[in-house]
């Protein structure tokens, strides 16, 4: 690990496909240690960003480093785990061989934190992965990211297909390795009250672009409410500490998302080195 | 004693960072070969039902070979124990020629179902997503995938390759020019062309299947690509070596395993007819000496060889296409 470099920068990330832009000019940089919710609606590119970090997709334009090293890279890989979209992995293979697979292809390996995972959703390990259940198969997906111990975890949609009851343990999980081994876990969801208590920074994304960014204290703190002709409408201010006027988190994306012409927004903790200050539209 | 002097001396400080632990290829290739293990022993399986019928027809052909050189027929092949002989040995190569075929389909098959599913597979399943984000690089991936089912390859196609030889050696030497193994079936059916064929077909495989993602489309572009290659070598086999040019005096006296291309007349001021220029009664002009243009039988094997350096170069070609495309990471 590169001490002092953040758990995952973009500059300018751009993916284009088909002459469509996928992901334009994204820039953000998130700190180690933070969980970080990354929201947005259908197709606006988080799992392509997630891809994207894990070093599956290689940017059209811009840069795209985690932990100090280019995505995808051989220095990367050992550190970074990723949950992709679809679970993708090999049917036929047993969940016995998938962790075996995970221990073999990987340079640390932790077995009792992957069979953690497995106990929460009673996971046979002898069942064949194709035979699993779509929650099932989202935790043995899991264990295979969370047994390799990654300083940082690419997790897309971690929660979409558990119980309420799991998904609560899996969280807990997650957050005791942020405590204990300074984690970093970067998470998409569509479910903002998922994730009320559980993330410390959001990334909302739409249309391919990183519409607000930021701590959620400081993006409470920078958008209040106002009287203004007759109503009340959400202003973004600089400065200024979260009072009884300030909105939810559910408020204020769903704001963003409903006026596409207000830009976008970076707190200053979130701001890429090279753009700091440059990305307030 | 003198106070020591200091100097200060100008240091390079340099970040030494810690190399990470590689995951060796050879571990990959262990994973690869219990994931492949299934294709593995069923691509043995019909090399064995492959074996049993080449060597059935090979000991047939041998022994009608032999019996029809016993019986010395020679030129008097009237005689009705020769015609029976002959009638034998007729339907022993025709039915080697089957199994013939069946070698020239090996490398097809191969590419089709080791190569071109190597790639197309994980793609058209996502499961590349999980095999590349481990702690191994998609390169060094590739390399145990290709160790493991590259190496099967190979020893796929060293076994078609001895099988034919058999095969070749049976009707060898040739009672008919069919069985002569300059024909573009028979050439194609043993020997180190047919490992060599059997490596590229792989590698195309690899290539297709790394080009378009799907595993059907790229098995038909592998039968595609393959199929044009050793049909486009195959038609240029007599240019890699010189022809030998002879004068006899009377044509149609080439051995069976010689391959003739052309044959005819010179005539008196020099040019060259073929038989079939000469006139439609074949009426050819008076005086000329004959002519034919033709590769002896011992060119046989370099020609084999020289097309299968062709090949293992296009091979190699393409798995070095595959590792650019693999690592091209387009979405």
């Amino acid at each position: 690990m590169i001490p002092g470099t953040a758990a995952l920068e973009m500059v300018g990330l751009t993916v284009r496909h088909r002459r469509r832009t996928l992901l334009d000019a994204c820039s953000l940089r998130l700190p180690r240690g933070a969980v970080c919710g990354l929201v947005g609606p259908n197709g606006a590119g988080k799992s392509l960003l997630l891809s994207a970090a894990a070093g599956l997709v290689a940017p059209d334009a811009g840069r795209i480093t985690v932990l100090g090293r280019s995505a995808g890279s051989d220095r990367a890989l050992p550190e970074v785990g990723f949950l992709d979209q679809h679970r993708s992995l090999y049917p036929r293979m047993t969940v016995a061989e998938l962790l075996e697979t995970g221990r073999r292809t990987n340079v640390r390996w932790h077995q009792d934190r992957a069979l953690e995972l497995l106990r929460l959703g009673r996971v046979p390990l002898g069942a064949k992965v194709g035979a699993l259940s779509g929650g099932q198969r989202t935790l043995a997906a899991l264990a295979l990211v969370r047994g390799k111990a990654p300083q940082l975890m690419l997790l897309d949609e971690p929660l979409a297909e558990l119980d309420p009851l799991v998904r609560r343990a899996v969280l807990g999980l997650l957050l005791a390795d942020v405590a204990d081994h300074g984690t970093t876990v970067l998470l998409s969801t569509h479910i903002l009250t998922d994730l009320d208590e559980v993330v410390d920074h959001l990334v909302l994304l739409d249309s391919g672009q990183v519409r607000l960014a930021g701590e959620l204290s400081e993006l409470l703190a920078a958008h209040r409410y106002v009287d203004r002709d007759g109503g009340r409408v959400l202003v973004r201010q600089e400065t200024g500490a979260p009072g009884d006027d300030a909105p939810t988190l559910d408020e204020l994306v769903v704001c963003y998302l409903h006026a596409p012409g207000t830009g976008r927004w970076l707190a200053p903790g979130m701001r890429p080195d090279a753009t700091q200050g440059a990305l307030i539209a | 004693m003198s106070a020591p002097t200091w100097q200060l001396v100008p240091l390079k400080v340099r970040r030494i960072e810690e190399q990470p632990a590689r995951i060796g290829v050879l571990v990959v290739a262990g994973l690869a070969l219990r994931r492949h293990r299934r294709l593995i022993v069923t691509t043995g399986l019909g090399l064995l039902v492959l074996a049993c019928w080449t060597l059935t027809a090979a000991r047939s052909v041998a022994a009608s070979q032999a019996d029809w050189f016993g019986a010395d027929c020679g030129d008097a092949r009237a005689t009705t124990a020769c015609e029976a002989l002959g009638f034998d040995l007729t339907g022993a190569v025709r039915s080697a020629l089957y199994a013939q075929l069946a070698l020239v389909t090996v490398p097809l098959l191969v590419g089709a179902l080791l190569g071109a599913p190597l790639l197309a597979r994980e793609y058209e399943q996502g499961t590349h997503r999980t095999a590349w984000t481990q702690a191994v690089t998609r390169g060094r991936w590739l390399a145990g995938q290709l160790l493991v089912l590259g190496g099967t390859s190979l020893l796929t196609g060293l076994v078609a390759a001895a099988l034919g030889v058999r095969l070749i050696q049976a009707s060898s030497p040739a009672v008919f020019p069919e069985s002569s193994g300059f024909g573009p079936v028979l050439f194609n059916s043993f020997g180190p062309l047919l490992a060599a064929g059997t490596l590229l077909a792989f590698a195309v495989g690899v290539l297709c299947g790394a080009l378009w993602r799907r595993t059907l489309p790229a098995i038909g572009a592998t039968v595609a690509g393959y199929g044009g290659l050793a049909l486009l070598l195959t038609a240029i086999r007599g240019h890699l070596w010189p022809a030998r040019t002879i004068f006899p005096p009377h044509g149609y006296d080439l051995r069976p395993d010689d391959w003739l291309m052309s044959d005819g007349v010179v005539t008196v001021d020099g040019h060259r007819l073929s038989y079939a220029q000469c006139g439609p009664e074949g009426d050819c002009p008076a005086g000329s000496r004959t002519f034919e243009i033709y590769h002896p039988a011992a060119q046989l094997w370099p020609m084999q060889w020289t097309v299968a350096a062709i090949m293992l170069a296009l091979g190699l070609a393409a798995v070095l296409l595959s590792y650019r495309a693999l690592e091209r990471n387009r979405l």
